[in-house]
């Protein structure tokens, strides 16, 4: 940026006194240092303080965590939520003014090609900043009391840092380069933080499924970005963008298929999605960041940064809208019959990731991207509690060994029955009004089945979400006598709480309903350059559509309420007469057993083959055959060498007659 | 002069052979003595009475006693007789036939070089074959021959060292 | 007369010497048929240079007995030491080169 941008005013509106006093910064910094070079923009100096701070807590923790001791929690919270006002501040500047683009550095200059650490703030990413942030924060602190007694303390909070660092990269950055590279970093994170309890065999199991099967659809991501590359030729978003409208359909609808490979493996969509619920067996807070709130969303972000491309092919968002609408059934589905309580959460997460993907797979980029910041909070909150209740029971999981917990953690039941709400869509919690602007979506752009899958996949989401909560909190009690159930400390109530609050009044954001909602016209702006594949078909009005939802939310609930509260019906009934579909579901539909018997198999079987036949026989053979046949030679060639004189002299003498005969034949 | 060739030669071959079939190794010393005065012979027919003279008191007179005197030190003729071995005799005498028909057969059919020098046997004998020598030795050869004493000094030590009774 | 008479019995004696360095085992004797090809290198540069009417070839052989007389009291030196240590002079026993 040119000096002179420095002191050419503040691009900010002229009412606002607190930016004025901020404006003075930069001239402040210069009257004090004296260096011209150190003036920068306020704008500039925002934008990568927030994501210093988190690498600097990585950078601590990593290096001197073992000095910091308990302190290191606190700390690394304080520059969380640093960022997090930070990022408040990033999400004035840009409501108040317009998105920019700001380089850190120029990373790879050559010819044509140019790459900067550089950040893209506009709406989106702000919208996406403040959510990352505060989430991460509120779990942070969380973590305090809930790692307390760990070991590994410092060494969590400095992965921990580090993926923040990496999501709020993933987030700003305005290249492929650099997303790919955070896109890689937060699935490392993702990987050494499931493994967190690396003793335990099946943690590091699941990191190394989550790696292995993220793998996948990274692969198709990459190969998505060399194609765009190639395409092209370039990795700025902005010029992809302007782009796109004059490459072939074909080739778009290929980058799109292979950019949403990527997508798919990270959020843990249909065929992809097997990682996630066995990810739960990383400590519960980062279940509820990493593979809640943040990076599994970042697929569901990654399609509404290139809205562009996905737009321009109508084919790859139907694929997107067809995965969707099947994995949030799906998921679903699982959800029903599981008795373990982070993975019905985790089967959770991903039909509530199948509904987002809905949304952008129409084009409903804004339903996506609120019903992305709702669920962010709801289900935090839902897994904090989880964990909560985790802790008050000693780390019980399975749901059939609770009951009646009610009474005795009141803070936490009633934080989780405000997720259950939020999740099942029941008004004026905000899983209503983003599945609501979602659904209603679906429905008015004509694509009436997935509305039908929709609304079943609701009514099951609030059966098995409340099936949890009544077994629970309610009905007697199945505990363990042994275990002293307790009230968690207020420092990890006080965040449930504080989700809580926001699960409650988020939603108003998306008041009034549809396209009018404040949200829609804050965010709207970024997606103007979107081709509209999708027009409206329908003008049902919302309020019919919301009491579908709703109905078909309360229908689900009012059947655990009979079957768990009531026993008005036994379950085990049910579960006989229903036998091979209640089987599928506990069963988790067997994806894990069919990928064992065609994927695991076969490649293990191959990679043996490899290894014992291609490898120890072909390969080691030739190489110790040729040593081998060396030494043999070289014993054979040993008696040449005998030491005796004579033999020399004899050899020395052939020598020289078989040198006169080549003169004389010469 | 002919003549004498063919005696010096048959006297030559036939001194040389029983060299090597001895079983004492005084005798073959004995006969070698008598190869060398037939090698002398022919330096005389060449026209090298210095070397001639030389060769007489180098070899037949100074090596030869050397090694006359090392068969008495160490007592050969009396310790057990060396068996030969049949089978090495056997490659050794192919290997003597295909080298000495490569050397004649090479010798023969060797195209003749035209004489480069002007020291014509006329010319070494009006000067003098010892003066000649002498002139090449000290100023042609000047290096060499101070680099060959320098080779004997080395010779001296080195013999001293290895017949040196180890302490 | 030609030169090749001359050539002709130096080669004869130099692999009569060859014969006997191959054929014998006792090592005075090998280090006499040794002298006897020295002497038949010798008589080749005598006729030769005669031939050619140059004097280098008798330098040369001048050297060569300075040369061979080195080698007499060397070789003669190792004689008595290789007796020494084996007892004998067999050049069979004379096996140690190997590594």
């Amino acid at each position: 940026m040119p000096i002179e941008n420095y002191f050419s005013g503040f691009p900010l509106s002229r009412e606002s006194r607190v930016f004025k006093v901020l404006k003075y910064i930069p001239h402040f910094l210069s009257a004090i240092l004296g260096i011209k070079d150190i003036l920068m923009d306020a704008k500039f100096i925002i934008t990568w303080l927030i994501p210093l701070f988190p690498f600097a807590g990585w950078f601590l923790w990593g290096l001197f965590g073992k000095y910091f001791k308990g302190y290191s929690g606190y700390i690394a919270s304080s520059f969380v939520v640093i960022s997090f006002i930070l990022s408040s501040v990033l999400f004035f500047i840009v409501s108040y003014t317009h998105g920019f683009t700001t380089t850190l550095y120029p990373w790879i200059h050559a010819a044509n090609f140019k790459v900067g650490v550089s950040a893209v703030i506009d709406r989106l990413s702000v919208v996406m900043l403040v959510m990352v942030t505060g989430v991460s924060a509120l779990v942070h602190i969380y973590s305090i009391g809930y790692m307390r007694d760990d070991k590994g303390f410092a060494r969590y909070f400095s992965f921990l840092n580090l993926f923040v660092f990496s999501m709020i990269m993933l987030v700003i950055s305005n290249n492929l380069l650099l997303l790919y590279v955070f896109w890689e970093a937060v699935g490392f994170c993702s990987y050494i933080l499931i493994g967190f309890w690396y003793e335990k065999k099946s943690a590091s199991d699941a990191g190394k499924k989550a790696f292995i099967v993220n793998r996948v659809g990274d692969l198709g991501f990459a190969v998505g970005i060399f194609l765009l590359f190639v395409t092209t030729g370039t990795l700025n978003y902005e010029t992809i963008f302007k782009m796109i409208p004059s490459i072939p359909s074909i080739t778009v609808t290929i980058i799109a298929l292979l950019l949403f490979a990527g997508a798919v493996g990270k959020s843990a969509q249909f065929p992809l999605h097997v990682w996630l619920p066995d990810a739960m067996e990383g400590p519960t807070p980062v279940s509820a960041l990493i593979h809640a709130a943040t990076m599994v969303t970042a697929g569901v972000y990654m399609i509404a940064r290139f809205h562009v491309i996905f737009s321009y092919s109508q084919f790859a968002s139907e694929v997107v809208l067809t995965i969707g609408t099947f994995t949030a059934f799906l998921a679903a589905f699982i959800a029903l019959t599981q008795f373990d309580i982070k993975r019905i959460i985790a089967y959770s997460t991903i039909s509530q990731l199948g509904y987002m993907f809905m949304a952008v797979g129409i084009g409903s980029y804004t339903a996506g991207i609120f019903h992305l910041i709702s669920h962010a909070i709801f289900k935090g909150l839902l897994f904090l509690t989880a964990g909560s209740v985790m802790h008050g029971l000693a780390g019980e999981l399975d749901l059939r060994k609770m009951g009646g917990l009610y009474s005795k953690m009141k803070t936490t039941a009633i934080s989780f029955i405000v997720g259950g709400l939020a999740l099942s869509g029941i008004p004026p919690f905000s899983g209503f009004f983003s599945k609501d602007a979602i659904l209603a979506d679906v429905y008015n752009k004509g694509f009436y089945f997935a509305w039908v899958i929709g609304e079943i996949t609701a009514l099951m989401t609030a059966f098995y979400i409340f099936r949890l909560i009544f077994t629970v909190f309610f009905g007697e009690s199945n505990l363990d006598p042994k275990v002293h159930v307790h009230e968690s400390p207020k420092i990890m109530t006080i965040p449930m709480i504080i989700l809580a609050s926001f699960a409650l009044i988020i939603g108003f954001l998306g008041i009034p309903p549809f396209n009018n909602s404040v949200f829609y016209s804050f965010l709207h702006v970024d997606f103007k350059n979107s081709y509209n594949f999708a027009p409206f078909v329908n003008n049902t009005p919302w309020y019919i559509l919301s009491l579908i939802s709703v109905l078909a939310g309360l229908l689900g609930i009012f059947i655990a309420y009979l079957l768990y509260i009531k026993k008005a019906i036994d379950p085990e009934k049910i579960k006989n007469i229903f036998k091979p579909i209640y089987a599928l579901s506990y069963n988790k539909v067997y994806i894990d057993e069919i990928y064992n018997a065609i994927i695991v198999k076969p490649t293990l079987g191959f990679s043996n083959f490899l290894w014992k036949t291609v490898d120890v026989l072909i390969i080691d053979g030739a190489v110790n055959g040729i040593a081998s046949g060396f030494a043999f030679f070289g014993v054979k060639a040993k008696r040449i060498q005998n030491g005796m004189l004579m033999s020399y002299i004899l050899t020395l003498t052939i020598g020289v007659a078989a040198l006169l005969f080549y003169f004389f034949i010469r | 002069m002919e003549a004498l060739f063919y005696i010096f030669s048959i006297i030559a071959v036939f001194s040389a052979l029983m060299v090597i079939s001895m079983k004492n190794p005084l005798t073959s010393a004995l006969y070698l003595v008598l190869c060398f005065f037939t090698i002398a012979g022919f330096y005389v027919i060449l026209g090298m009475q210095f070397l001639a003279a030389m060769q007489v008191l180098v070899y037949a007179g100074a090596i030869m006693v050397l090694v006359v005197l090392v068969i008495m030190l160490l007592n050969l003729s009396k310790i057990k007789k060396i068996k030969m071995d049949l089978h090495q005799i056997f490659i050794a005498g192919v290997i003597f036939i295909i080298l000495l028909a490569e050397i004649t057969i090479y010798i023969i059919n060797g195209y003749p070089k035209k004489p480069t020098g002007i020291y014509t046997h006329a010319l070494i004998n009006k000067i003098g074959n010892t003066q000649i020598l002498g002139e090449f030795l000290f100023t042609k050869y000047i290096l060499p021959f101070e680099v060959a004493s320098v080779l004997l000094l080395v010779a001296i030590i080195g013999a001293y060292l290895f017949a040196k009774k180890k302490s | 007369m030609s030169i090749n008479g001359y050539l002709i019995v130096a080669g004869i004696i130099f692999c009569i010497g060859m014969l006997g360095v191959l054929m014998r085992k006792n090592l005075i004797v090998i280090f006499m048929s040794l002298e006897l090809m020295f002497n038949a290198a010798n008589l080749g540069f005598v006729a030769v240079s005669n031939y050619l009417n140059l004097i280098d070839g008798d330098i040369f052989v001048i050297f060569v007995m300075v040369v061979a007389a080195a080698e007499a009291a060397i070789a003669l030196g190792i004689a008595v030491a290789f007796y020494r240590e084996k007892a004998t002079v067999d050049i069979d026993k004379a096996n140690e080169l190997k590594l």
